[in-house]
C-alpha cells in the first residue's frame, strides 16, 4: 500500500507544480515576458500529456479489474478511451508547438478537435454508463432539489459560452468540420458537467471511502473544466486581471485532477488486491463457498 | 407413642397407608377417645391443606418449567445467531473503508434480499454462502473484483469461525 501512496504523492506534487507553472505563466504573459510564458509553456504541454498517459494506463488496470460485460467495465473502457483520445489531442498540441504553429498560420493544428471532441463524446459516454451501473444498485436515483438546482447553473452556464463561441481557439478554422466540432464541445462539456453533479450526490450516497473520493474528484473535474472554458471565452471574465493567473494555474492543474481521480480509483483496486494477498497467505481453514458470479463466467 | 399408637402408624392413617388390621383398631379408639379425635382432625386437616398446596406448586412449578424452556430456547437461538451477526459486522467494517459506508450497506440489503429473501437480520446459517457470494458479485461491480473476491474470501474464513 506505500506504493500507492507514494504514486498518489507524486501526481498530487505534480497538479500542484502544475498549478504554480500555469499560473506563473499567466503572470508573464500579464508581463508581456513573452519567452518566459514560452519556455513554461515547453514544460506544461509534456506534463498535460503525461497527466493523461498516466491516466489511461491507470484507467485500462482498473477497467481489467471489472467484472466481464458488466456496465461498469464498458464504462471504464470507454473512459480509458477517452483518455487515449486526450493523449493524441495533446500530442497534436505539442507538435504544433514545437513547430510554431498558431491557429491563424497553420489551419491543419484544427485537427487537434477531432480527437479533442472524441474525447469528450467517450467521456460523456463513459460517465452516463457509471451511473447506470449505481442506478441499478439503487443508488444515484433520488437527486435532491440542490442537485437539480447545480445541474440548473451548469445549464445556464452554457448560454454565455455559446454567445461568445466565436473566442474558442479554433472557431475561425478554414475547415468548417473543424468549427462545428469546436462549437459542439460547450454541449459535451455542459452535459458531462450536468453528470457531474449526479457523480457528486452519487459520491455523498456510497458514504465516505475510496470510491466516494475518486467519483468526488472526477466531478469536479468535469464542473472546473466547464468553468475554465466559460471563463476563457467569455469577454467580461476575461478582463478581469487576478482571475487570469488563477484560469492559468487551474488549466494547468486541471488535467492532474482527472489523473487524481483515476488514480483513487486505481488505488481502490491495488489496495483490495492487497488485502486480498493477506488474506490468502494467512494459513486457514475455511468454508468451501461457491464462487461469486463474476468469477464463473 | 399415643394411646398405644406410634406417630408413624398415626401419619400412615391419615396418609391412608395403613394396612386393614391397624387401621380398624384406630378407628375403634377414636370413637371411644374425643383427644384423639380431635388430633386426628387436626392431621387430617393440614394433610389436606398440604396436599392442595402440594398439587398448586407443582402446576406453577409446571408453568415455570415451560417458561424456562421457552426463555432456553430463545437464548439458544440469540447464540446460533450471534456469531452470524458478528461476520456481518466483520463484513461491514471490511467493506466500507473501500466502497463507502452506505454503499457497503446497501450491497448487503441487497444481497440478503437475493439470498434469502430477507433482510440482513433475517439470515440464517444456510443463506450465508449465497449471501456471501451475491454480496460479492454486487461489491465486484461497484468496485472491482479484488474487491469482491475479497469479500468472498472473508466470507469463507468468517465461516469457518475464523476471526479476520
Amino acid at each position: 500500500m506505500i506504493y500507492t501512496r507514494t504514486a498518489l504523492t507524486a501526481i498530487w506534487t505534480a497538479a500542484g507544480a502544475a498549478f504554480c507553472l500555469g499560473a506563473l505563466r499567466s503572470l508573464m504573459i500579464l508581463l508581456s515576458h513573452a519567452s518566459a510564458a514560452a519556455a513554461i509553456r515547453e514544460v506544461l504541454t509534456p506534463a498535460l500529456l503525461l497527466a493523461h498517459i498516466i491516466a489511461t494506463v491507470l484507467a485500462i488496470v482498473v477497467t481489467l479489474d471489472l467484472p466481464r460485460g458488466s456496465a461498469m467495465r464498458r464504462a471504464w473502457w470507454l473512459m480509458s478511451a477517452s483518455g487515449a483520445s486526450a493523449c493524441v489531442r495533446y500530442i497534436v498540441e505539442w507538435i504544433a508547438e514545437w513547430s510554431n504553429w498558431t491557429a491563424a498560420t497553420e489551419p491543419l493544428i484544427g485537427i487537434r478537435q477531432i480527437p479533442g471532441v472524441v474525447a469528450l463524446i467517450l467521456l460523456v459516454a463513459s460517465l452516463s454508463l457509471i451511473w447506470m451501473s449505481f442506478a441499478r444498485m439503487g443508488i444515484g436515483l433520488s437527486l435532491r432539489s440542490r442537485d437539480l438546482l447545480a445541474i440548473l447553473a451548469v445549464v445556464v452556464l452554457l448560454p454565455p459560452i455559446v454567445l461568445f463561441r466565436e473566442n474558442l481557439a479554433d472557431a475561425g478554422s478554414m475547415y468548417s468540420a473543424i468549427r462545428h466540432m469546436q462549437f459542439s464541445q460547450p454541449f459535451l462539456l455542459a452535459c458531462s458537467g450536468a453528470l457531474a453533479i449526479v457523480l457528486l450526490h452519487i459520491s455523498e450516497e456510497v458514504g465516505d471511502g475510496q470510491l466516494s473520493r475518486s467519483l468526488k474528484y472526477l466531478a469536479w473535474f468535469l464542473i472546473l473544466r466547464l468553468v475554465l472554458m466559460m471563463c476563457a471565452i467569455v469577454p467580461a471574465i476575461q478582463q478581469i486581471v487576478p482571475l487570469k493567473v488563477v484560469r492559468g494555474g487551474c488549466n494547468g492543474a486541471m488535467p492532474w485532477l482527472f489523473t487524481l481521480a483515476i488514480a483513487y480509483r486505481w488505488k481502490l483496486v491495488a489496495d483490495a488486491r492487497t488485502a486480498l494477498g493477506q488474506v490468502w497467505a494467512r494459513p486457514a481453514q475455511e468454508v468451501a463457498l461457491p464462487p461469486p458470479a463474476f468469477m464463473r463466467k | 407413642m399415643m394411646h398405644g399408637f406410634s406417630e408413624a402408624q398415626w401419619m400412615a392413617y391419615v396418609d391412608q397407608e395403613l394396612a386393614q388390621p391397624d387401621r380398624a383398631r384406630i378407628e375403634a379408639h377414636l370413637k371411644e377417645c374425643p383427644d384423639c379425635r380431635r388430633m386426628c382432625g387436626e392431621l387430617l386437616t393440614g394433610h389436606r391443606l398440604f396436599s392442595e398446596s402440594a398439587l398448586r406448586l407443582e402446576e406453577d412449578l409446571r408453568v415455570a418449567d415451560e417458561e424456562v424452556e421457552r426463555v432456553v430456547a430463545l437464548g439458544m437461538m440469540r447464540l446460533n445467531e450471534a456469531p452470524l451477526l458478528n461476520r456481518i459486522d466483520q463484513l461491514l467494517s471490511a467493506l466500507a473503508p473501500i466502497c463507502g459506508s452506505a454503499a457497503a450497506e446497501r450491497s448487503m440489503k441487497m444481497a440478503a434480499l437475493e439470498a434469502a429473501n430477507s433482510s440482513v437480520h433475517g439470515l440464517t446459517e444456510s443463506h450465508w454462502p449465497d449471501f456471501v457470494s451475491h454480496l460479492s458479485a454486487n461489491v465486484a461491480l461497484l468496485c472491482g473484483c479484488a474487491a469482491g473476491s475479497l469479500i468472498a474470501r472473508t466470507g469463507a474464513q468468517l465461516a469457518a469461525g475464523e476471526v479476520v
